[in-house]
């Protein structure tokens, strides 16, 4: 269909095996979970594979995955409030904890992170993690690039809150 | 009062979070087999959509959605097979039977109508099922907590093997388009050494087509708008020319690719849609920006000719391999 879909399987292994640790990372920061992280970057490019068509070079297609991730991860809420009532069965929620000293940094930035909005911690990691400029970042949501610097704004704001309260004690 | 963070600070800690993140947990190959789950399960819908109007119902599996009640739809690792039940589905005086590994029933309702359906539901055994729910469903199976409305639960005892009778009402809803469907699904879960449920599709009920939905105007004026929203156009103006052809799901496929997963359509008719422009695909949701997805400079689509359902579409930057007019008349929707 307007492209040779049966390289589909060829791409995807290479976006999987080359790129699926990439992905993860910016899934796992959206999400702030190791597990629905995993799942994000699977349903995405699951999605992106589904409906036959031409991925004309694995940097497109990868860009392709990117923006439904980001897509997904905003729709999600309400399958998430859905999930999680069944994910204490499954898994602990969160990352397993780690007890070497320097991660607690780390697990504040992820503690604030997840403080966020959905649509407010797509914008930080679309902007500050991809680099992304301003424009692009309101491409990619679908919203104005006013409403990118709102949500940027609100977002490092009530980040720098939640930082200074952790490293306060 | 908290400091301000400075921009190259959050860039730096942001990096330091994302490497938190462990090695992905999936593979190639089981991405593979997930997307060729949904296409199949993509397929099942487009044949259960195309057969409101032409009869011909794509077949049906039961799909295994968890094992020992946990896992997610996408991420669940390889299910045992589901245990076949079989069923008789009566509604407006007509009656399907339902084989377990068949396609469901096909029913044309109105709008609006309200319909008292019964459903026989044959357990084999020997295990007994420990639930089953029978519900309305809207193109997507994901659970009974999904369906809309669960029309019969039996949770409290299990179903011992042997036949269960079921009735069930229903009023389709009155804003119900011509060419669409709601689907009757089951859901079943069963007990064992490996207990799991699964679902399926037993009957659609479908609105036909009206007559008039099928004169050439109308038929251009599909195809045209389905185009035009399949895809986002960069840069401005519109398409160079949109041209369509009727012919056969097979011809189509020869001529722009695509539809190695649907073997069973063939001969089914269809349009195929080219339109020419500078495209990136419109895939729902926010349009991405151009440099941000595949573009190209012809979009195909091929159309089910009888209920306009978009069973295959796709972007390149080649023309068909041939001239639309070898198939038949061409269309010019521009």
């Amino acid at each position: 269909m307007g492209g040779k879909v049966d390289d589909w399987e060829q791409t995807l292994a290479d976006l999987a095996s080359g790129r699926g640790a990439a992905l993860k990372r910016r899934a796992f920061l959206l999400c702030g979970d190791e597990a629905q992280a995993d799942d994000l970057v699977q349903e995405a490019l699951v999605r992106a594979f589904t409906r036959p068509m031409r991925v004309p070079r694995p940097g497109a297609a990868e860009a392709y995955v990117r923006m439904i991730m980001v897509n997904l991860f905003i729709d999600g809420a309400r399958r998430h409030s859905r999930w999680s009532r069944v994910a204490p069965l499954l898994r602990p929620a969160g990352p397993a904890p780690d007890p070497a000293d320097q991660v607690s940094d780390r697990d504040a930035m992820l503690a604030a992170l997840r403080s966020l909005s959905p649509r407010q911690r797509a914008c930080v990691v679309l902007r500050y993690y991809e680099d992304l400029p301003v424009a692009k970042v309101a491409a990619a949501l679908g919203v104005s690039e006013g409403t990118v610097k709102r949500y940027l704004s609100e977002a490092i704001s009530h980040m720098a809150v939640q930082l200074s309260a952790a490293e306060n004690g | 009062m908290a400091m301000p963070i400075d921009e190259q600070e959050l860039r730096s800690r942001l990096a330091e979070t994302a490497a938190l993140a462990g090695p992905p947990r999936f593979t190639a190959e089981d991405l593979a087999a997930n997307v060729r789950r949904a296409r199949r399960r993509r397929r099942r819908r487009t044949g259960i959509i195309a057969a409101a109007a032409v009869a011909v119902v794509a077949s049906a599996v039961a799909i295994p959605l968890t094992r020992g009640g946990t896992g997610q739809p996408v991420m669940s690792e390889p299910a045992p097979p589901a245990p076949g039940l079989s069923y008789t589905v009566t509604a407006n005086g007509q009656t399907r039977s339902v084989a377990a590994t068949g396609g469901p029933g096909l029913f044309t309702i109105k709008p609006g109508q309200r319909l008292a359906v019964t459903v026989v539901v044959r357990v084999p055994g020997p295990e007994p099922m420990t639930a089953l729910w029978l519900g309305i469903t809207d193109g997507v199976l994901s659970g009974h907590a999904n369906m809309a409305p669960v029309l019969a639960a039996s949770t409290r005892a299990p179903l011992q093997p042997g036949t269960h009778r079921f009735a069930l009402h229903w009023a389709a809803p009155a804003g119900l388009r011509p060419g669409s469907s709601r689907q009757l699904s089951v859901q079943w879960a069963w007990p064992g050494p490996r207990p799991g449920n699964a679902e399926r599709e037993i009957a659609v009920f479908a609105v036909p087509l009206p007559p008039r939905a099928t004169s050439p105007a109308a038929v251009a004026d599909r195809l045209r708008t389905m185009a035009r929203q399949g895809v986002a156009i960069c840069g401005g103006g519109g398409p160079a020319w949109i041209r369509a052809v009727r012919t056969t799901f097979g011809q189509a496929t020869a001529m722009v690719g695509g539809g190695q997963e649907i073997t069973d359509k063939a001969t089914a008719a269809v349009y195929l849609v080219v339109m020419k422009g500078d495209f990136i695909l419109a895939n729902g949701g926010p349009v991405p920006s151009c440099a941000q997805a595949p573009t190209g400079h012809y979009f195909s689509a091929i159309v089910d000719a009888a209920t306009f359902t978009t069973l295959e579409a796709g972007l390149g930057n080649r023309p068909p391999s041939a001239p639309l007019q070898t198939l038949g008349p061409v269309l010019n929707l521009t």
